[in-house]
């Protein structure tokens, strides 16, 4: 069955017409103080941003220690633009299975289990504990995929939402300043230029937890071959003021974000 | 008065594919160095790259420049020539001409000895010569070494050569890409090896569990983790944790387990990447599989019978699992090259296909080359019509199986992750 059929009969489009607030305060998802994944320890984490709506997203791979077997995949996307983005993101998660699920299999998480704005889960067997769940919480989707291990699943998912739910909301982000920015602009004074195709230095980005992603509205953002801390522009054809965007984020999922314009000319 | 080589730029001109190199980086953090070859830089070939398209580049003067200096400025004139050159062809020789009080000078050297037929990938070595005009005795100017890619024309969309885009080609994956595709002069051809080395050659296996991707990309929005892929697939780097299906006969390394998703989008990236328009189509539903061979498996038609399962072939009409939706690419909107799995084809008509296609070759010398014979006895839906796709792999002989299909394949916009 289509994911849009499932999502439609559960009030997916209903909730398409509604805003949330957006999550104010960071929050770290640390499998170790989670007691419903005590047993599990993380073994691989990815972090990333979604550019073409931003969002960022941490994986994290558990793996139980003693059931080698037991496995769960959690997802943590926080969208920036809000709401309606992590609708689309819940559809996505909820869609990226190949695999063939009947429609009577799949529940909703705020009518079964009163988790989540809206979310979904389902056993593949069609009955028991989910195997997977997606729920949106404000702008935060949570997805988990659990391979033998669906009795962790809805309280994993009822400890996150919790913790999501109690966390300080606000109504927009704002800008915060970056020292690599600050520092640029002390260091070249007035506005910033640079000739189309040239290249201007930005400074240098420690290695370490936090993890930086650039976004330029023309040209790009680059690594010094010689010294991959040091990050440069590199202006493009489009002439005029252009956009870099840093978001930068330590270890949870509210990540900051500092601008800076450039003249290209 | 000796004359030095300072720089070579292949891409001398980023908006013109036609007599230049193409716009290139290395992957989403650095960028190929332009001028490709600097003298007072020490590089290896792979750092001092060019691409050039077939297609745009026909029957055009591509030139590279080249930048020359002597110690002081003096009217002179000198002829500076190059051997070797591999496909870019060994260089006539050109007059550079220093007047005017001037010490240093652009010259642009065509490349008219070039071969630019196929897709190939080599490091070639030019042997720069210079003698004063009018002089008869040649002295060595220097040597130089370059990593050329050659591909069939500019790389279609999520590529880009908008200048100083992170979607410009990557040449971390054109060194996969133009290996795999060595040799082919036209679309079909590199899609059919992409295709082949993708299911082949990199010990994947399909996600008998839940079908999940690993890589990103489904449909529209979405973005293929094009970095993962080629660190984790293509140069066999996955991590040894996570795994999936621990503690089973199936344990395998987690980044090696892919879905059809993963099969698709990686597949178009690659293909496009050397100037093959494979576009990336969803199908939602798709239904119940006749025999097959998913991605690394045997033959299944029941493809989630998970870690422990011991039946992923049952009966042709019997009850079981089936995939929801697929996803596979089309070459230009036209015909089907999936990498995710085969057809299952009895042995004794494989066989047959076999010989069939061997008595053609070789009755006609090698004149037909019956290709589509010779993949139907290995099972391979490649450059096949989406009829025929759909009649060799959906199962549709009862009403469940039936009404579990249905679905007619969507045109997605690819993308990958860039920042």
């Amino acid at each position: 069955m289509p994911v849009k059929q499932f999502l439609e009969r559960l009030g997916y489009d209903e909730l398409l017409k509604q805003e949330r607030p957006l999550l104010g305060e960071n929050y770290i998802f640390d499998a170790t103080k989670i007691a419903a994944a005590k047993e599990f320890k993380a073994v691989h984490e990815n972090v990333f941003l979604e550019e073409s709506s931003i969002a960022l997203v941490r994986q994290a791979h558990l793996q139980h220690g003693s059931k080698a077997h037991s496995s769960l995949h959690v997802t943590l996307t926080l969208c920036w633009n809000g709401f309606q983005d992590a609708l689309a993101a819940l559809a996505r998660f909820a869609g990226s299975f190949e695999r063939g699920v009947s429609a009577e299999s799949v529940v909703s998480t705020v009518r079964t289990y009163e988790i989540g704005d809206f979310g979904v889960a389902w056993a593949w067997s069609g009955k028991g504990d989910p195997d997977v769940l997606a729920l949106v919480r404000n702008n935060v989707l949570l997805g988990i995929r659990s391979h033998d291990a669906a009795e962790v699943t809805v309280s994993l998912a009822k400890e996150v939402d919790r913790a999501l739910r109690n966390r300080r909301t606000t109504d927009a982000y704002s800008d915060t300043s970056h020292n690599l920015f600050v520092e640029l602009k002390k260091r070249e004074g007035g506005t910033l230029k640079v000739p189309s195709a040239g290249k201007l230095s930005l400074g240098t980005l420690p290695e370490g937890e936090s993890k930086f992603f650039f976004l330029a509205s023309s040209g790009s953002v680059n690594r010094e071959a010689d010294k991959p801390q040091s990050w440069y522009y590199r202006a493009g054809t489009d002439k005029g003021p252009q956009v870099i965007r840093l978001y930068w984020v330590d270890a949870g999922i509210l990540p900051k974000r500092d601008g800076l314009i450039v003249e290209v000319y | 008065m000796a004359l030095q080589l300072s720089t070579i730029t292949f891409n001398h001109d980023p908006a013109s594919p036609s007599t230049s190199a193409l716009n290139i980086r290395k992957n989403k953090d650095f960028e190929v160095p332009i001028p490709e070859y600097d003298s007072s830089i020490p590089r290896t070939p792979p750092q001092s790259c060019a691409a050039y398209a077939k297609h745009e580049t026909s029957g055009q003067t591509v030139v590279i420049r080249a930048h020359f200096q002597i110690p002081a400025a003096v009217n002179i004139t000198y002829e500076v020539k190059a051997s070797g050159g591999g496909m870019l062809g060994h260089l006539d020789a050109v007059q550079v001409v220093f007047s005017g009080g001037i010490a240093d000078q652009v010259v642009d050297i065509p490349l008219p000895h070039r071969n630019f037929q196929k897709i190939q990938r080599a490091d070639i070595t030019w042997h720069w010569r210079y003698r004063k005009k009018g002089a008869s005795k040649w002295h060595p100017l220097a040597t130089t070494a370059h990593r050329i890619y050659v591909i069939l024309a500019v790389p279609p969309a999520p590529w880009t050569q908008v200048f100083a885009d992170k979607h410009n080609p990557w040449t971390d994956l054109l060194d996969w890409s133009c290996v795999i595709a060595s040799g082919s002069e036209d679309a079909p051809t590199a899609a059919e090896k992409t295709t082949k080395d993708i299911h082949l050659n990199h010990a994947l296996r399909y996600d008998i569990e839940q079908g999940a991707n690993r890589y990103g990309f489904r449909v529209t929005g979405e973005s293929f983790d094009l970095t993962n892929w080629i660190d984790y697939v293509l140069r066999g780097n996955a991590p040894i944790s996570p795994v999936f299906c621990g503690g089973t006969a199936e344990q395998y390394r987690d980044f090696w387990i892919v879905n059809c998703y993963d099969c698709a989008a990686s597949n178009a990236l690659m293909s496009k990447v050397v100037g093959a328009g494979l576009d990336y189509y969803f199908h939602d539903p798709f239904g119940y599989l006749n025999y097959v061979l998913p991605i690394g498996r045997g033959k299944c038609n029941n493809p989630f019978y998970g870690c422990l399962g011991t039946n992923p072939a049952v009966g042709p009409d019997d009850p079981r699992t089936y995939f929801g939706n697929h996803a596979y690419p089309k070459l230009n909107g036209g015909t089907n090259f999936d990498a995710c799995m085969r057809v299952w084809v009895p042995a004794w008509l494989s066989l047959l296909l076999f010989l069939i296609w061997l008595i053609v070759f070789i009755v006609t010398l090698g004149f037909v080359n019956l290709k589509n014979l010779l993949n139907a006895s290995g099972g391979w839906l490649i450059d096949i019509a989406q009829t025929d796709y759909e009649t060799k792999t959906i199962d549709v002989d009862q009403p469940f199986e039936a009404a579990a299909a249905g679905g007619v394949p969507a045109l997605q916009t690819l993308d990958f992750r860039v920042v």
